[in-house]
């Protein structure tokens, strides 16, 4: 093909997907792309999940029956009057959730986006953060 | 005590690889090339975008990969912004890269 892109370094990504898409026929619904990283500490967890290109308006988060559901859709649009050259961003709806424990003070959770990253903080309950006594010498 | 957990299986699930290879669209007209790159956790001045000899280099904070564009680019007219967590760059083609139409004489 005379107008082909090629990544320098590693085609085997492409490769992979092109081998998905022979074998189930259509591409497989995946949401290899919206990454996680769940983070602990003293105050509680934080999860953070990559999702690029995705509006504020079409994320939804909820916590409900002790679990952690984020979902939404993404749009991608060939620009009008272009062809398309390599397609690997994945489009359409997608969900992923976390099953939280029972010590998630779920009154508290917190999201925001930014730059394609979705945080959302989900604090301890109070009465189970560690309190320190204070000591006293008589 | 701070632990880290990889709970997905996209580019930066290794956790402790600092690179990832983004994922991309690539779109063409007569014009130009246009690259769509995920780049969540990106700012713009995390952006580096170089052309040279025919290849399309794209660093984007931990995001980093090397294209070889099938033709030849305007690089002075290299373009690209970064929001959403995505970064688009415009690859102008230059003249010798454009499909050149044949006036069709009629007699």
């Amino acid at each position: 093909m005379l107008s082909n892109w090629q990544d320098v370094e590693r085609t085997f990504r492409s490769l992979e997907r092109q081998m998905n898409r022979s074998f189930f026929g259509s591409e497989p619904q995946s949401t290899d792309w919206l990454d996680a990283t769940v983070t602990s500490d003293e105050a509680g967890l934080n999860v953070a999940l990559h999702v690029p290109g995705v509006l504020e308006e079409n994320l939804r988060v909820t916590v409900e029956d002790g679990a952690l559901v984020v979902s939404g859709e993404r749009t991608i649009e060939v620009p009008k009057g272009y062809r398309p050259r390599l397609r690997e961003r994945e489009a359409g709806k997608f969900s992923r959730s976390f099953r939280l424990s029972s010590q998630i003070d779920v009154e508290s959770v917190v999201a925001s986006l930014k730059e394609g990253v979705l945080t959302v903080h989900l604090p301890k309950r109070k009465e189970l953060k560690a309190r320190q006594v204070v000591v006293t010498a008589s | 005590m701070t632990f880290q957990v990889a709970v997905g299986c996209g580019p930066r699930a290794a956790g402790a690889a600092r690179e990832a290879t983004p994922l991309v669209d690539i779109f063409e007209n007569d014009d130009e090339w246009i690259v769509v790159a995920d780049v969540p956790g990106t700012s713009p001045e995390g952006v580096e975008v170089n052309v040279e000899n025919s290849r399309l280099h794209l660093r984007a904070g931990d995001y980093r990969r090397t294209f070889r564009v099938p033709g030849k680019v305007d690089s002075d007219k290299v373009t690209a912004e970064a929001k959403l967590g995505m970064v688009t760059v415009h690859l102008p083609k230059s003249d010798a890269a454009k499909p050149r139409k044949v006036p069709v004489a009629v007699s």
